[in-house]
């Protein structure tokens, strides 16, 4: 089934997604749902502390080693480590141990209630040393583990003369904001298979990145790109928990299966998952920032500072998003931003769905409400005065020129959640409630589009879209789908592009021998870049089957099959290859120039009301309204919104990573609270479109720009209710009364 | 070797007493629809229905399909999901299944909204994709969607041969008596065997309890005569396997003992009140009950028999200390009896971390009856205290007409009726600023004496 929904001025051409049946039908088998012969169930043994030497390891007595498959560090043909930006983190630990969790040993039985037995009875028996678990201060000398002083990257983005500008500032205000980790749950855990098959290691499992796996791999296993292939199953989910981390899961069940004679298969229980894998970093966030009495931004001295964890894994790239984020998407002439990621003893902070920018976002716009306050301003309209305005620069001094109208997106959340009536009715409902206050906040923010600076032009992605021998044609790219609708978008966009019916576009497997490099599926970058690159690709193959530019429709079909009656290939390959937009100039060293191809824009409004006897905050409207460029499928784009959405809801009120000693203990389900259907209202979206000639038809990217909103607007909201300033989330019940409390007294 | 429809068609198969419903539909007969996301009974990845009553198979031993008929989500009719699809009810698909059994549920009985929010009776199924507006318009689609009846049960593919019983198994043992005598002399002569039920306990990440497989279990599910609840002129007695969802669906409860409904329809999601059971949730000691409080605001008593005998114990005596109480080795409580009174003051407060599939964070039951005379309030608390307990200080205190002007005003007899504590769920200052808040606020909103 795949109809057609043509919804009026959005989108060229909706088709429901595709895969979309097989999953409502329990069909579509994931990682754990595949058929497997005999076959054998990993399990791996962790460090039981933050940080020590490992001295031994134990077997149980009754363990009989002859029935297992058994591999340590010793056991890695080629480097020890999961290589993506630094060689630092071991694949499996030698003597070191920097973090709890960290995997050790790894075994391999045919049943997975012995492998279950066997990993909580193998004792690693260690000497501990004292972890560091502090990144807002400096560490002591027998603290430092990386470098010479623990910071995993310094950044420095400078515009203008800060010093001189707070000095001449009639007012400054001073804040700081604290943002917790949040842990993804996608609904699958994370898994692998991995198998030889000839002389070749086949990695089949649950990830985003295809060529990330497969460039830690090649050099964990010493091997050619020929000698192993990795290929994407069905992803439940991933929101950045499966950009890096799924290299470790690969690693770890390739390694079994290079020692045993049947594949291996290495699927985490979700204690085990939140446990071990990655989470949003923890930041702390410092704004001073000079203004004049009428409210307009004259100064921005901003420092970051983000948990990094034990390991480097992304925390750089992550820092960088969050810096370059940090002044909002205000205007202002003189910027300091200073930013630090530092290792602690934790288990590794890595990707998450915004990428820095959620917590960025929850300072700068906490910021903004702080001035309004102190100036005595409506902060709507302190936002209004600031918003950066086309021909204006950014605090890389990129200087915006896309057409957005920031000041009418503003407006019209506001309209639409009907600001003014919601403050008026609020003030008439707390004058009377006697146990509920209620109360309305704003967050306006910007999200930049693809990777960070050089990034795109590093990764030279491609995509082929090849013609097949009937005239269908298959879109082959390592973009994956995990929920968020790469199949349906490609399959749109080379529908669209060729003039063909969406049923004979088929969109090949991301398998690293079938694919080309078409990137990692992160940064909100599929649907813009490689969705363009979809397009480039068409163009190509129209070139290669001989045909004009403009040549769309059943003439395309014919082509594709005459061309097979004249060469033997099995396909005819057209390539789209990655070409930075004109204009784009990015520094490096300095952090000046073009940091991203293009910013995407939203204003979010959200009403709370507080339960004065739990201190509970109920959502009670939520409005989202973006600027994305060009909606590719209205349905799959407001799901992106309303979940991403409800995410940043879980992130700002529900979701602690309660921690003892480096671990995270509330590894459950039942006591990590994600949103439940009853805690959430409708989330009321809408776009606006000013097309990006440089994206998929005009596209902008999407997925992450909705989770930054909802920390900054809810507290907000709940500030306006109650008339204190929450500074810190998660802004749980439990802090919330110790908040009014310190209000209080 | 046990016998029960799958899918419209009988199946025999062996089970392992250690054996998880999910794990035989998942891994020996390839129904690899149904999901594993918590193990815990929170996601609703793996619900499946048995017997028609969406139930999540993580928690369900496989023995207890012995009989009953189990539905998973490979026998819907495909041709039927269009509203979902449409909607954008699944993006990533991993909690999906689970969602359309639900919404399927729901969809073929229109007659739960008149009772329930769509919200409500979804919020067993996490999703962390689509924010739940596809789902929740999906389910409303659907419903508004007249069914086809396109779908030929008998065309379903036969599962296949289950794969043989593999692995390690547990050293452990079930015992499934038909009879309430033949339950209580299993119990007599295993001291060690632990009743087992709707399992929503006892089931919870049972995979890496190993000592749990080890154990001997006496399944009461065969014993119908424990599964309806009945109505006399003077109380409302409760079976041993009455479910929540059983009480939620008398109109009668929900009538003369609101706070029996207010609290059942708080216990995890409908895919725990169908199999959770209130004498379950007494046995299972757990100070954060939520069905305890509220019985023993009703002056609930206990029914306990064993081969020795039978007894009655007031709830209000049956604990004795944390996970501590009056229930022998030998006894099973066969039934719970609510006197029926009237109430001119009812009402529960329960503070969950979220709005369903909460563990209660603090609760209070409070009643006072109708009637005047002594010892007409009860105020019982949750999560307060090593066990549900009764705030006898507070009681005093109302009974003796004392105006409550404001929470501070009940710190000093809260202080002596309750201990909450530090947790990983929250922390004491919170409990016991709440409880009294609590308090306040009913009393204010309700009753007349308070300045």
């Amino acid at each position: 089934m795949l109809g057609y929904r043509r919804t009026g001025n959005i989108g060229p051409m909706d088709i429901m997604r595709r895969e979309g049946l097989d999953k409502l039908s329990g069909r579509e088998r994931y990682v754990d749902d595949l058929p497997l012969g005999p076959f054998l169930w990993g399990g791996t043994v962790r460090s039981p502390i933050a940080r020590g030497r490992i001295t031994e390891i134990r077997f149980p007595t009754d363990f009989d080693r002859s029935e297992w498959v058994i591999v340590d560090a010793s056991d890695i043909p080629g480097r020890n480590s999961i290589y993506l930006k630094a060689h630092d983190q071991p694949a499996l630990a030698e003597t070191d141990i920097r973090h709890i969790h960290e995997p050790v040993l790894l075994i391999a039985h045919p049943s997975r209630a012995a492998v279950r037995k066997a990993v909580s009875e193998i004792e690693v028996i260690f000497e501990p040393a004292p972890p560091w678990l502090d990144f807002i201060n400096d560490p002591p000398a027998e603290m430092i583990q990386h470098g010479k002083d623990n910071v995993f990257k310094r950044i420095e983005i400078s515009k203008g003369d800060v010093e001189t500008a707070l000095a001449g500032a009639p007012i400054v205000v001073e804040g700081e904001y604290q943002t917790g980790a949040q842990e993804h749950v996608y609904l699958e855990t994370q898994g692998m298979i991995a198998h030889k098959e000839g002389g070749v290691m086949v990695v089949r499992g649950s990830m985003q990145c295809p060529f990330y796996v497969e460039k830690a791999l090649r050099s964990l296993l010493g091997c050619t790109e020929r000698e192993l292939r990795i290929v994407q199953t069905p992803t439940g989910g991933g929101f950045g928990g499966k950009e890096e981390y799924p290299s470790v899961i690969a690693a770890h069940a390739a390694l079994l299966a290079a020692n045993a004679d049947r594949p291996v298969k290495l699927i985490y229980e979700r204690a085990e998952d939140m446990a071990v894998t990655t989470k949003r970093h923890p930041a702390r966030i410092r704004h001073r920032t000079g203004v004049t009495e009428d409210g307009r931004l004259l100064a921005q001295d901003i420092s970051v500072r983000t948990d990094g964890g034990a390991y480097v894994t992304l925390s750089p790239v992550v820092l960088s998003r969050a810096c370059i984020h940090a002044a909002g998407p205000y205007a202002c002439d003189h910027v300091r931003i200073v930013g630090e990621s530092v290792l602690t003893n934790r288990v590794p902070y890595g990707a998450f769905r915004g990428f820095g920018n959620p917590q960025a976002c929850f300072a700068f716009e906490r910021q903004m409400d702080a001035i309004a306050r102190r100036l005595g301003l409506d902060p709507i309209e302190v936002r209004r005065r600031n918003l950066i305005r086309d021909g204006q620069s950014t605090a890389t001094k990129q200087v915006i020129q896309d057409g957005t109208d920031r000041v009418a997106l503003l407006d019209r959340a506001l309209s639409v959640a009907d600001v003014a009536g919601k403050r008026a009715a609020h003030a008439t409902f707390n004058a009377v409630s006697s146990s509920t206050r209620r109360g309305v906040g704003v967050a306006m923010y910007h999200h930049g589009a693809g990777f960070t600076g050089a990034g795109e032009v590093e990764m030279d992605s491609r995509v082929h879209v090849v013609g097949r021998k009937d005239g269908t044609v298959e879109v082959r790219a390592a973009s994956t789908e995990m929920g968020q609708g790469t199949i349906t978008v490609f399959t749109q966009l080379a529908a669209e592009r060729l003039g063909l019916p969406p049923e004979v576009v088929l969109i090949a497997p991301p398998d690293t021998h079938g694919v080309p490099n078409s990137g990692p599926t992160v940064a909100s970058r599929t649907a813009m870049i490689v969705g363009h690159l979809v397009e480039l690709g068409c163009d190509d193959l129209r070139r290669r089957i001989g045909l004009t530019d403009d040549a769309r429709g059943p003439i395309v079909r014919d082509a594709i099959v005459a061309w097979h009656d004249e060469h033997d290939e099995d396909v005819v390959v057209g390539e789209g290859r990655y070409v930075p937009p004109p204009g784009i100039d990015w520094n490096e060293d300095t952090y000046e120039g073009s940091a991203y191809g293009t910013f995407c824009w939203a204003a979010h409004v959200a009403e709370v009301e507080v339960d004065l006897r739990t201190f509970g905050v109920r959502v009670l409207d939520y409005v989202a309204v973006q600027e994305v460029g060009t909606v590719l499928n209205e349905v799959l784009a407001r799901g992106q919104v309303q979940g991403g959405v409800v995410q940043g809801i879980g992130w700002a009120l529900l979701e602690e990573c309660v921690e003892r000693e480096g671990a995270m203990i509330n590894t459950q389900l039942t006591n990590y609270i994600i949103p439940t259907s009853g805690d959430v209202p409708p989330i009321r979206v809408e776009f606006l479109q000013t097309p990006y000639p440089y994206g998929a038809q005009g596209a902008k990217g999407l997925g992450e720009l909705p989770l930054n909103g909802p920390a900054p607007a809810l507290t907000s909201a709940v500030g306006a209710a109650l008339g204190v300033e929450p500074t810190a989330i998660p802004l749980t019940p439990e802090r919330l009364l110790e908040l009014m409390a310190t209000v209080a007294a | 070797m046990i016998e029960f429809r799958l899918n419209g068609q009988r199946i025999e198969v062996e089970v392992d007493p250690a054996e998880r419903l999910l794990d035989l539909l998942r891994y020996r007969l390839d129904l690899t629809g149904t999901k594993e996301g918590c193990a815990e009974g929170e996601c609703g990845a793996c619900t499946v229905y048995m017997d028609g009553l969406p139930v999540d198979s993580c928690l369900v031993p496989a023995y207890q399909a012995e009989g009953r008929e189990i539905t998973t989500i490979e026998a819907l009719d495909r041709d039927r999901l269009g509203p979902f699809l449409e909607t954008g009810a699944t993006q990533c698909g991993a909690c999906t299944p689970g969602v359309v059994m639900t919404g399927t549920w729901v969809r073929d009985r229109p007659e739960l909204l008149e009772t329930h929010d769509l919200r409500e009776l979804m919020a067993g199924n996490l999703c962390r994709c689509t924010g739940y507006d596809g789902i929740i318009e999906g389910v409303e689609a659907a419903l508004s969607t007249p069914a086809v009846d396109s779908h030929d049960p008998a065309a379903l593919p036969q599962p296949p041969a289950p794969l043989a019983l593999a692995g390690v198994r547990g050293a452990g043992s079930v015992l499934r008596p038909g009879s309430v005598d033949d339950a209580l002399a299993m119990l007599g002569q295993f001291p060690d065997a632990v009743p087992i039920a709707g399992g929503t306990d006892l089931m919870v990440h049972w995979p890496g309890h190993f000592e749990a497989h080890a154990r001997t279990y006496v399944d009461l599910t065969r014993i119908e005569s424990l599964r309806e609840h009945r109505w006399t002129d003077e109380q409302l007695i409760i079976g041993a396997l009455t479910t929540y969802w059983d009480l939620i669906q008398d109109e009668r409860v929900r009538r003369e003992f609101p706070l029996l409904e207010h609290a059942a329809r708080q216990v995890g999601a409908v895919q725990i009140q169908t199999r959770g059971t209130w004498a379950g949730n007494i046995a299972n000691a757990s100070p954060a009950a939520d069905g305890v409080p509220v019985l023993m605001a009703y002056d609930a008593v206990v029914d306990l028999q064993s081969s020795r005998g039978t007894e009655t114990i007031s709830l209000d005596d049956f604990y004795l200390g944390y996970k501590q109480m009056r229930l022998a080795a030998d006894q099973l409580i066969v039934g719970i009896r609510v006197p029926r009174r009237a109430y001119d003051v009812a009402w529960f407060d329960k503070v969950g971390s979220r709005a369903a599939q909460a563990i209660t964070k603090i609760g209070v039951a409070v009643t006072r009856q109708a009637a005047s005379g002594e010892d007409r309030w009860r105020v019982v608390a949750n999560s307060a205290a090593p066990t549900v307990c009764r705030c006898a200080s507070v009681e005093h205190l109302l009974q003796a007409n004392t105006p409550v002007d404001s929470p501070e005003a009940l710190m000093e007899a809260l202080g002596k009726d309750v201990t909450p504590i530090d947790d990983i769920r929250s922390t004491r200052a919170y409990r016991q600023s709440v409880l009294a808040r609590l308090i306040y606020f009913g009393l204010r909103d309700r009753v007349e004496f308070v300045s």
